[in-house]
């Protein structure tokens, strides 16, 4: 326990110690339920109780567990241990409560109750009364079925960046949320930074995780990939996951550089010829300064119909700027705006917006026509200069 | 036998043909009984016979015999030859038949067919009997009938099989008898003798002196000679065709110098080949002999003696030399005759001093001449010398003496008289060719001036000789720079000292003095480094350096050491945001590190990524450029800090100016109210003899108007904005006011635009105004008509503005802290993300923040948070169920850039349970802020806390109690049902209590949600759990707790004795 938590327990047991004098002893769950779906016959399955008190002494608690879920529920820690099991208002227990159903069991839903008691011992000496003892009811739902459920979540997938002959360490999180037991393989695709070739292929199963709950994965991807920027193709079919993700090999000593295009800003809605400004928003997040520049495209029905690049800016360690770059729409409809931030040689991921444009009025360019008559004028005079000296 | 006899004769005829014949030959083929096919076959051996003359009678009758008669009748009789294994070219085939037929009739005769593959070929028609005699049949094949061409020995074995003698006959019986038959070949046998061939010229053993060798031969042959070969060294060299029988006949061919036998060999028409094998010897010879001048080597300077040794040597590959003569300056001085080859030939000729030249020419005994080359000699014969390699010496070098011309190995003695009279003596003995070599080592203090070297033969002084050579003072000194700055290196160099032996430097300063001894180097120089400190008096240094051994060599200089200054500069006080600055350092320290600033001088930031370690180069210099690209105009200093020498800090300061634009415009001449007018044209042009007059009305303003456009991007930093206008006014007229339009509004702008008589330039600032406004600006400029007045005169309008940076100019300065993440969470660990609450007491829980501040840590003031319900704000005031604020966060470390907070709540355990956010905002010393937010999840909450007992105190028997209340406080916050069931001691035990004596049944102990009931229509307890569906105890939401009260009887029964005591259980549920 660090000194941050030992100063926050400590508040709280003072806390306690002046809020706590007037009532008798307080018992609290969450949830007050427990329903577990889809359990396989045979499976496995577990939810967590949160059970809490607000007295500072020892409680001990029994529990009462009825109906036809009663054998095939276990606790973690055991609640068998009775004397063991004890909480206080700065030691809640979490208590998981896990579902192992016989294979031969009917499908179909079946249920139960678990009584968590206080034990406490009547206090009278003499005349008459009742101890009163707090307790709660938790109904537990078990729904039993036949059919194996392969689902999953995928997450906190990253790749961090990783010095050249160095291996690169990749992270991702399963959650079980079906009721077999899973370790679905990943598939991971190494494009380079213009994500054009693929240089580097790998496949690894995640770690096995039970159903309902949540495991995650550590693995070193073993490769000889020179310093540069990389994207990563991730796909795990079993979960249906597909993600992409980018890291560096960065030379020895090198600080790692990472920045973010969070978003791509323009007006919603403008009119035809009007100048519409668009700004990348961008955040280095790394602890070096980057330069870092704009580029993107604006299409039109398909059809790119500007190219934008902004100036380049040097962006100092948690700066957020924007990049500036402006677009003249001629036509009425929809364009889209996407682009990259390209900042110290790598890449941010794609961003998108979306501009409306409505039909406004052509500005008149009373400059250039001037322009273009008075060259026209000078030219037919310096022809007609040019005969003259020719005939004489 | 006869028959015997006959082939016998034959044979002999034949052979004996065979032996003398030369052309055309014949054989006789008799026929083969053995293979006759003619019934009956015994018959045939009796016409075997081949005879021409002699016929035996041995006959075999062709008869008709027993055959009916017929008109014409043919028997034919089939006979074969025997082989003959022949050769040659076959002339003709005769078959020969001698046969009698007993009627002589020119109706009975017989036709000579021969068959061939199996086809018969009549001879001839029927030659018929002229007489009952015997008599011969011939006919002649000259070509084979089967093919039509010459016969082929083939067709002779093989092919003629059968032989039909045809008989013809009467009606009547006729018959023919045959006494011999035979075939006779004719033909002209091959030839097989090979050419003869003899060998002419050249004779054996004999010289060629050409390379085209000529050889007869005679070749005879029985048949056309083919072709004839040279063969050369047994190898073939050259063929000729055509080459006439039995007479000589040449053969040409190229060949080298050299020993070759020849011979030739003939091929007749028949491939017969004949070759003479008694070879001849030949020897070719074309050269010349091969002279090698050896002594004396050309280009020779003979100087032994009068007589010059000559010596050379020669060679011929072929023969022997006849003679050889020795060739000097054109003239035949000796002769060699038959001299030998391959070793050294010599003589001796005494010529005269001078140039000469000479060779060799000699002969081979083929008569083949040759001359040597021609070597260049010259003859230089004195008698004895002595002589110094130079005549002019430095003290402390070396005389190299030479000796020439002497009698070879004697003893020369050497006398040298010094410029200073003294006389050094010593010998030298010269080598066989009368030369010698000494030397002599002039001391580094050797007294200059002329020194004579006088040489004699010892013992024979008359052999003498003199030279003379002058001693110098040896040049020596020191030199150095003339003046250095303070921290610089003295580069003290010396020259002319005694090699390898010490040198003294003494360098006297101002009140102070170093000395330093060195080692001079091979030639007496020495290079010494006085390092000048950084704090070195300033002043003039002098240098002495005197060598210890020779006082006579030293040397003196000085220098001055100068004050050392750092200098900083830019190459341009002011630059334009698109410009390089270059920067420039000079005099920090030499190879040292100096921290290089650049600052905005007006807000005090510096550049982004300054400051920057800078090296100076080996003079304490340095430059780089720092491009100024987007940097927001202003005062700018460039500072350069040496880390090694504080006192050589240097600042240069310059300007980042704005960019200067401008534009002119057309005006417009506007009454109030008309809206624009007409484009007046005069206004372009300041100061020129067009206006525009405002014609005013009495009483009245009216104004010009004026349109400026730009495009900068709408970022641009805007600096300055100022209308020039050039105008004056007439006699009661007055300047107004003036205008801008924002947007559609006009409004007045305050500045000091007079109403001048004479043409004026005055301006307005409008420096207020963003790019977007500079981009496109209208203004207007009023003037006032007094009545009775005049006009007003507008000469010029423009609109000048300057701005910084290309588009967006970057402002310098620290960035706002950046909170980086935050972590909101509650301390107990198995779930993250999660906050569960704890019965009836707060919980705390906490936001950890990271704040990154790019200026250092140091700069991260403080941090505070929120957290709050999703459907809440953070600004929203506190509550307990929905809203928190932490004011200020606690310090938990920083290292670097980073400062981490905690910002601790205690919330209470009936907030809200759902989503909630935490916003911790980081502050820092500059009083910028950042925001950064986490979310976590309060689950849902179900606590009670309940009166710890139900005490109803001493109660008669058979009485009931007063209410007793037990008090359910709803702990969490989540709305809670309650269960009740009662047992006396265990579970399921029956009873309500259990009393010292007796028990209290259930219906003893009742409850009521309502104070004041009957005990008669309260519940009454039960050991089976009783759900209290309308008690609904709500969450709490302020300070009041959220309670419900059960209210409690006890009516003991007359059997309860003593104490009596009982368990209640409230088991809260999920409502």
């Amino acid at each position: 326990m660090n000194k941050k938590t030992s100063l926050a327990l400590l508040s709280f047991l003072l806390l306690i110690f002046f809020t706590s004098t007037v009532y008798g002893i307080g018992l609290g769950v969450s949830p007050a339920s427990l329903h577990y779906r889809n359990v396989l016959k045979g499976g496995y399955a577990q939810d967590q109780l949160a059970i809490s008190t607000d007295t500072s002494d020892n409680l001990t608690i029994l529990y009462e567990l009825k109906g036809s879920v009663t054998d095939w529920i276990s606790f973690e820690p055991s609640l068998d241990d009775i004397e063991n099991v004890v909480i206080s208002a700065d030691k809640p227990l979490f208590l998981q409560v896990i579902v192992q159903p016989p294979q031969d069991i009917q499908t179909g839903n079946y249920t139960g109750e678990l009584k968590i008691i206080t034990q406490q011992k009547p206090q009278f000496e003499s005349g008459m009364g009742s101890a009163i003892r707090a307790a709660f009811l938790i109904k537990i739902t078990v729904e039993i079925t036949g059919e194996q459920i392969v689902s999953c979540t995928i997450g906190g997938v990253e790749l961090k960046d990783s010095e050249i002959d160095q291996l690169t360490s990749f992270f991702a999180t399963l959650n079980n949320k079906g009721n077999v037991r899973l370790n679905p393989e990943v598939t991971l695709q190494v494009w380079d930074q213009l994500q054009e070739n693929i240089v580097h292929t790998q496949r690894f199963n995640l770690e096995q995780t039970l159903p309902t709950t949540t495991k995650t994965t550590e693995r070193l991807l073993d490769h000889s990939l020179d310093i540069g920027q990389y994207w990563v193709d991730i796909v795990v079919g079993e979960c249906g996951y597909t993600g992409l993700q980018t890291f560096s090999v960065l030379d020895r000593g090198q600080l790692s550089d990472f920045g973010e295009l969070i978003r791509i800003e323009n007006p919603p809605w403008a009119l035809t010829y009007d100048v519409v400004p668009i700004s990348a928003v961008f955040k280095n997040k790394g602890d070096t300064s980057v330069s870092a520049r704009f580029r993107g495209t604006v299409t039109y029905n398909t059809r790119v119909v500007e190219i934008l690049e902004s100036d380049e800016l040097l962006v100092r360690p948690k700066e957020t700027v924007r990049l500036d770059d402006f677009f003249e729409p001629l036509a009425v409809g929809q364009y889209f705006i996407s682009g990259r931030v390209v900042y110290n040689n790598k890449l941010t991921y794609e961003k998108g917006a979306v501009l409306n444009v409505n039909l406004g009025e052509k500005p008149t360019n009373t400059t250039l026509l001037i322009t273009l008559v008075l060259v026209i004028v000078i030219l037919v005079l310096l022809i007609l200069i040019r005969k003259k000296k020719k005939l004489s | 036998m006869r028959k015997n006899r006959v082939s016998l004769l034959l044979i002999v005829i034949l052979l004996f043909t065979l032996i003398f014949s030369t052309s055309i030959q014949a054989i006789v083929l008799t026929l083969n009984a053995t293979t006759a096919t003619t019934t009956p076959l015994n018959l045939w051996a009796q016409v075997s016979e081949a005879n021409l003359g002699v016929h035996d009678q041995s006959t075999f009758s062709a008869t008709r015999t027993g055959v009916a008669y017929e008109t014409t009748k043919r028997d034919v009789l089939h006979a074969n030859f025997a082989n003959y294994s022949g050769s040659g070219t076959i002339n003709n085939v005769t078959l020969i038949v001698w046969a009698a037929s007993d009627v002589a009739a020119a109706s009975e005769g017989i036709t000579l067919q021969i068959y061939l593959g199996g086809s018969a070929y009549p001879g001839a028609p029927a030659t018929y009997a002229t007489s009952t005699s015997f008599q011969q049949f011939t006919y002649i094949w000259t070509l084979s009938p089967a093919t039509g061409i010459a016969w082929t020995w083939s067709e002779i074995n093989s092919t003629i099989s059968n032989i039909d003698t045809i008989v013809s006959g009467r009606q009547d019986i006729t018959e023919w008898q045959v006494d011999a038959m035979w075939l006779q070949v004719d033909y002209s046998p091959p030839d097989l003798v090979a050419p003869n061939v003899s060998l002419g010229k050249p004779d054996n053993n004999t010289f060629w002196l050409n390379n085209l060798l000529n050889v007869n031969f005679t070749a005879i042959d029985n048949s056309l000679i083919a072709n004839c070969t040279l063969i050369l060294n047994d190898t073939r060299n050259e063929t000729i065709l055509n080459v006439l029988n039995n007479t000589e006949t040449n053969i040409s061919t190229t060949i080298t110098d050299g020993v070759w036998s020849w011979t030739v060999n003939c091929t007749d028409e028949n491939n017969n080949e004949g070759t003479n094998f008694t070879k001849k010897i030949v020897k070719v010879d074309t050269q010349p002999p091969q002279i090698k001048l050896e002594l004396p080597g050309n280009n020779t300077d003979w100087t032994v003696s009068p007589s010059v040794f000559f010596e050379f040597n020669v060679t011929d590959r072929m023969t022997t030399i006849s003679s050889c003569e020795l060739i000097v300056d054109g003239q035949e001085k000796d002769t060699f005759s038959s001299p030998q080859e391959g070793i050294a030939l010599n003589t001796s000729v005494s010529l005269a001093n001078g140039q000469h030249n000479w060779s060799v020419n000699c002969t081979d005994s083929n008569g083949f001449e040759n001359s040597s080359l021609v070597y260049n000699l010259t003859v230089n014969f004195f008698g004895p010398a002595v002589s110094t390699n130079f005549p002019n010496y430095e003290q402390g070098g070396q005389v190299n003496i030479s000796g020439a011309n002497w009698n070879p190995t004697v003893t020369v003695t050497l006398r040298l008289n010094w410029s200073n009279g003294t006389i050094e003596l010593w010998n030298e003995t010269t080598s066989a060719s009368g030369d010698f070599n000494s030397t002599y080592s002039l001391a580094f203090n050797q007294p200059t001036g002329s020194y004579e070297l006088y040489a004699y033969e010892f013992g024979n002084e008359a052999d003498n000789a003199t030279t003379t050579f002058n001693v110098n003072t040896r040049p020596s000194g020191v030199n150095v720079q003339n003046s250095y700055f303070q921290g610089e290196f003295a580069l003290i160099t010396g020259y002319g000292f005694s090699p390898f032996n010490n040198v003294t430097i003494d360098i006297v300063y101002p009140l102070g003095q170093n000395i330093t001894n060195l080692t001079a180097n091979s030639t007496g120089g020495i290079v010494y480094v006085f390092p000048i400190g950084y704090s070195a008096i300033l002043g003039l240094y002098n240098v002495s350096v005197f060598d210890i051994l020779y006082s006579n060599l030293n040397g003196t200089d000085n220098f001055t050491v100068n004050n050392r200054v750092a200098t900083l500069s830019t190459d341009q006080t002011d630059y334009l945001p698109y410009e390089n600055v270059t920067i420039t350092g000079q005099w920090y320290t030499v190879n040292g590190t100096l921290s290089l600033t650049i600052r905005d001088e007006d807000s005090l930031e510096l550049a982004p990524g300054f400051p920057i370690t800078v090296y100076a180069n080996s003079t304490g210099g340095f430059v780089i450029d720092w491009n100024a690209t987007d940097t927001c105009f202003g005062n700018f200093s460039v500072m350069a800090e040496d880390q090694n020498h504080t006192e050589l800090n240097a600042t240069s300061y310059f300007n980042i100016t704005e960019v200067i634009a401008y534009d002119n415009t057309l005006a417009y001449a506007i009454s109030e109210g008309d809206g624009q007018g007409t484009t007046l044209s005069n206004v372009l042009t300041p100061g020129d003899s067009n206006y525009e007059t405002l014609a005013l009305t009495n009483g009245q303003t009216d104004y010009l108007q004026a349109n400026f456009s730009y495009s900068l991007p709408l970022t641009t930093d805007v600096k300055t904005a100022r209308v020039w206008v050039q105008h004056y006014v007439g006699t009661k007229i007055n300047f107004d006011h003036f205008e801008w339009r924002n947007d559609s509004t006009w409004q007045t702008v305050s500045c000091a635009i007079t109403s001048p008589v004479s043409n004026t330039l005055e301006y307005c600032d409008l420096d207020f105004l963003n790019a977007s406004q500079v981009n496109s600006l209208d203004i207007r400029i009023f003037y006032y008509r007094e009545p009775g007045g005049n006009d007003a005169y507008v000469d010029w309008f423009q609109f000048n503005i300057s701005y910084g940076g290309g588009g967006t100019c970057t402002e310098w300065g620290d960035l706002s802290p950046s909170v980086e993440s935050v972590l909101f969470d509650d301390f107990f660990a198995p779930v993250p993300n999660e906050i569960d609450l704890l019965a009836g007491i707060l919980t705390p829980v906490y936001c950890n923040a990271s704040v990154y501040k790019f200026s250092g840590a140091a700069n991260i003031d403080s941090a505070n948070a929120t957290i709050y319900y999703y459907l809440n704000k953070s600004n929203d005031a506190d509550d307990n169920n929905t809203h928190y604020t932490q004011t200020s966060c606690a310090e938990a470390g920083s290292a670097g850039n980073y400062k981490n907070f905690t910002c601790d709540f205690n919330v209470t355990y009936y907030v809200n349970n759902g989503t909630w956010w935490c916003n911790v905002t980081a502050l820092d010393t500059g009083g910028y802020t950042d925001s950064l937010i986490d979310n976590v999840t309060i689950n849902a909450f179900y606590a009670i806390n309940i009166t710890p007992l139900i005490d109803f105190d001493d109660v008669e028997l058979m009485q009931t109690s007063p209410d007793v209340i037990a008090t359910v406080n709803n702990f969490g916050n989540s709305q809670i049902d309650l269960q009740l069931d009662a047992y006396a001691v265990n579970d399921n035990d029956g009873y309500a209590m259990n009393c010292t004596e007796n028990n209290i049944s259930y219906s003893g102990e009742r409850y009521s949600l309502s104070s004041g009931q009957p005990f008669i229509s309260m519940t009454q307890v039960s050991d089976s759990p009783v759900t209290l569906s309308t008690f609904d105890l709500v969450k709490q939401t302020n300070a009041t707790p959220s309670t419900r009260n059960v209210y409690w009887k006890l009516q003991p029964n007359n059997q309860a004795r003593g104490n009596c005591t009982g368990i209640v259980v409230f088991t809260a549920t999920a409502s």
